[in-house]
This record gives structure tokens, sequence and C-alpha cells, in this order.
């Protein structure tokens, strides 16, 4: 797919997150794992809530967790999204520990909190993957 | 009991509309002129300003400048949403016990309806996902507070529909047509598990109060509305950054609660209204846990039966609030606490029955609140 025929919100990566979209091109889910503290933590901090240190190492996470929470969102807030609904964005917890929001591939009939997903990794641009999940 | 020493002496709003054709520097300075007035002063009487803004800047100098306001000595710009409103005040009474101004306006306007905000980018890690609304945000933590404690939706339904009868008596309510429980529940759904009557209105409008001295608003023209405690951004692990399901399914509402009675001495139970930020209907439900209205988990049970309704145990949001009122973040919240208190609807059964004491929030993560009292 090329990078003009997809109109969905596209990250803009930082400092703070360069290394975990490099992964997701890769098709390698991390989280960050303190060098201070060996803390496992998700990608929203630059610097570690526990110990202070500054320096983390990306790590491989499974891949797999579970649903904490769930929206399926049936009506479009913005143009983009108009083809796309409904869909359904999804709070998972990884088996690591941290939690990360994301959206399923495809929502199942019955969704409920606490199912088992695991990471489907979309190519949606020649330079963006995405990390989304599919119930299992 | 601990007191500000400040007071609320004026109330000033605009229309609450969908389509205002006007900016939102107009907005801010008509509701602030009508909370000037009110409080029976002149522009020229007020030396502090601060506002928050969020998606339409907004700044203070510009309001001052269409006020004719000749100088100020103390003024701030607030970055950001809902949780700043019952913030703003509070921090109103700290600049004034500081010494740092004497009469503040206080306000917030917004173009919300006409002046849609930009979704087609967002953060990193959420709209490539498709999260980019506020809907989305309250709706996966109202998900998770079904899902641990068993909220239903006729109980969200609940309080859609009491808001929209305390509506229906207030001529400022941009929804003022009754609805029912079967409304509720056949309105359409946007982000499950909320339906379009658990959202509030985007709005444009302006609200406005102006705070003083107790002393200095003793000699104006209202009956003075003591601000008896606040809270400016309390915040701590709840709502995303919360890791258990007691914290996901709180607000900052968690951490305002607790410095707030233990700050003025009062108890729940003797707040003869409150006006809570109604975002969503869910949001009501989680700041009546936090605060300690009821247990955690049972803010669902607790809006059931009529509890929240004019003649209720706790009246909320007798205006109609955010889901039937208009959303001016919090200040149309605030100024329907004081007309209460001024009993500006005695004889008519919008006025809460010998309202002496009335709480009104901010949310979400990080909250805020005031206690106000009938002078």
């Amino acid at each position: 797919m090329s990078a003009d025929a997809y109109a969905l919100p596209l990250p803009r990566p930082g400092p703070d997150d360069a290394a975990f979209w490099a992964g997701c091109r890769r098709h390698e889910l991390l989280i960050q794992r303190c060098d201070g503290c060996t803390a496992l933590r998700w990608w929203n901090a630059p610097m570690c809530g526990r110990c202070n240190a500054l320096e983390a190492t990306p790590v491989r996470a499974s891949g797999r967790g579970t649903i904490f929470s769930y929206t399926t969102t049936h009506r479009a807030f913005s143009p983009a999204w108009q083809g796309k609904v409904p869909y359904t964005v999804v709070v998972v917890e990884l088996e690591e520990g941290p939690r990360m929001t994301s959206m399923l591939v495809e929502a199942p009939a019955a969704l409920r909190i606490g199912q088992h997903v695991e990471v489907v990794f979309e190519d949606v641009t020649g330079e963006v993957t995405l990390p989304k999940f599919r119930v299992i | 009991m601990t007191d500000t020493n400040c007071a609320i002496a004026g109330i000033g709003e605009t229309a609450y509309v969908r389509g205002a054709g006007a900016s939102t520097v107009r907005l801010a300075a008509e509701c602030s002129l009508r909370a000037i007035r009110d409080a029976g002063l002149v522009p020229a009487d007020i030396d502090g300003i601060i506002l928050y803004w969020l998606f339409e800047p907004l700044d203070a100098v510009d309001v001052a400048m269409s006020l004719g306001i000749p100088r100020l000595s103390w003024m701030l710009n607030v970055a950001g949403g809902g949780n700043n409103g019952a913030g703003v005040v509070t921090t109103a009474t700290a600049a004034i016990n500081a010494g740092l101004a004497t009469n503040v306006l206080c306000l917030h306007a917004v173009n919300r309806f006409s002046a849609r905000p930009d979704r087609s980018g967002g953060p990193n890690l959420l709209a490539p996902f498709g999260q980019i609304a506020a809907p989305q945000m309250f709706a996966l933590w109202a998900q998770r507070h079904m899902h641990e404690y068993g909220t239903t939706a006729e109980q969200l339904g609940e309080i859609a529909v009491t808001f929209r009868r305390h509506a229906g008596m207030n001529e400022r309510a941009l929804m003022r047509k009754p609805i029912t429980l079967e409304d509720y529940l056949a309105s359409p759904m946007i982000t499950t598990p909320f339906r379009l009557l658990d959202c509030c209105l985007e709005t444009d409008g302006g609200a406005a109060c102006v705070v003083t001295s107790t002393a200095r608003a003793k000699d104006l023209r209202h009956r003075p509305v003591h601000i008896l405690g606040g809270v400016c951004n309390a915040w701590g692990p709840a709502a995303n950054e919360g890791r258990t399901a007691d914290e996901y399914t709180s607000l900052g509402s968690r951490y305002a609660g607790p410095r707030l009675w233990e700050g003025t001495g009062l108890r729940p139970q003797d707040m003869d209204f409150a006006q809570l930020y109604d975002c969503f209907t869910y949001s009501v439900i989680a700041q009546l846990e936090d605060l300690g209205f009821c247990g955690k988990g049972e803010g669902g049970a607790y809006v059931e039966g009529g509890r929240i309704g004019m003649q209720g145990e706790l009246p909320l949001n007798t205006s109609g609030g955010h889901l039937s009122e208009g959303y001016v973040r919090t200040m149309n919240l605030l100024n329907e606490a004081v007309r209460q208190l001024r009993r500006d609807y005695a004889g008519t059964p919008r006025q809460v029955r010998d309202a002496q004491l009335g709480l009104v929030t901010s949310a979400p993560n990080p909250g805020s609140a005031v206690i106000l009292a009938r002078g």
C-alpha cells in the first residue's frame, strides 16, 4: 500500500518512541526495560517513574495479552475514519505487565474483557507498521 | 472549618447555542461583561483574569482589551480542558489571598460546535489505532466499570433522563425535550457502551464569574456565595494511569475528594446538591464513588430510584448539566450552583430546597472541585 493511499493518522516518531516504531517495522513488539531498576514499562515516559533513570533498553514482548478494556466505535470522530467504523479500540494488558492501546483487526461477535489476544503487524505504508491485535 | 475568605460576587454567560457565529474572544467578552455587571461592578474594577482554553486559543489580554479594562495586576492563561473549571476558581482565591489581585474574573469560552477540533492527527500511541476523541477514552473506563461492578446501561440512562428533566425547567438549556429510558436505550450507539444520550453537548458559548474577598463581596449587588474550599487539579494514578481496576475506574476526584473534605471539615452528606462534571453519564458515577457519596462500585445503584432528582437525597446537575444544558466545561455548572445558593429560583420547582451548601467538580484526571455556601 502506498503512503498516498493510506489516509488514517500515522505516527510521527520522536526521540522517546522511535525505537518502538522501528521494532514494529521488523514485526517486533518492543516495551522498555529500565536500565536502572529493570522495571518494564510502556512508551509513555522518557524517565523511569520508580528509580528516575533516563536510560532504558527496548526488549521484545511476546505480543500476547488480555483485553483490559475496549470500546467499539460506531460513529466516526473524523472524516478519515468514516469508512472504517465500526472498529474496536482495545487496551491490552501484555503478558509482561504493561498496558497498551491498540485496535482489533476484527472484533468477534461476543467480545469481552479478559479475552486473550495476540499482536498482528500491519504494514500500512512503506515506512509504518502498526501493531494491532486479534482475539485468540 | 476553614474558608478561603473569598466569594463569588457575580456570574454571567452567553446563550448556549450550536452555531454562535461569533469569535471565541467575543463569547468570552460577552459572558465576562455579564458576570461583572451581575456583581455590580464595571470592567475597570477587574484587576485579575484567569481563563483556560482547549482547541481554541484564548488570551486574557484579548479579553481585557475587549472589555476596556485599563490594567491588570495578575493574569493566567491555563492550557487545558474540563478539569480546570473549579481549579481556576480555586486559584483565583489563592491569588486574592496572596495579594496578587482583588477582583478576579474567571472564565471559559468555546466554539466547540462551530470550530470542530482537528482530529486528523493525534498522539503517536493512540491516534493510529483510532482512539482520537474523548468519548472513546471515557468509554474504555466505563466498559471496565461495568465489567468490574455490574454497572448497567439503565443506570447510565437514569442520569441522562434525570438531567434532561432538569433541563426542561431551564430556559438556557440547549436540550429541553423530555426523554425516557426507552429513548435513551434507542439512541444511536456512538462508541460502546456510550449511546448518543450518554454524551454531553458540543456547544458554542462562554460562562464567567467574578471572585473577590468575602469582605468586598458583602458590599456588592448580590448576597455573596462563599467559596469554603477548593482543589485545583489534584492528580494520581487514576483513569489511564490507573494500574488496578479500582484506579482505572476512578477519576481525579479520587484525589480531589479527600483534600476537599479534610480542608473544609465537611462531609459528602452535608451537600444539599452537587453539580458534577458530566461530560459523559459515566463520569458522574465515577465521581460519586471517588467523592465518597457511595462506596466503590456502588455509583450505578446510587443514581437509581430518584435519588439524584430535584426531590431526591442529592439533586445533581440541576440545570441539566453538560448533558442537557450545554458544555462550557464546568463554568456553566458553577453558575448554576451560584444561582441555587442565591436562591434565584425561589418559589419554583427548580430551586433546591433550603440550599446552603453545594459542590461543583471538574474532571477527568486531574480533578478539581469547590464547595460553595450561601452567604
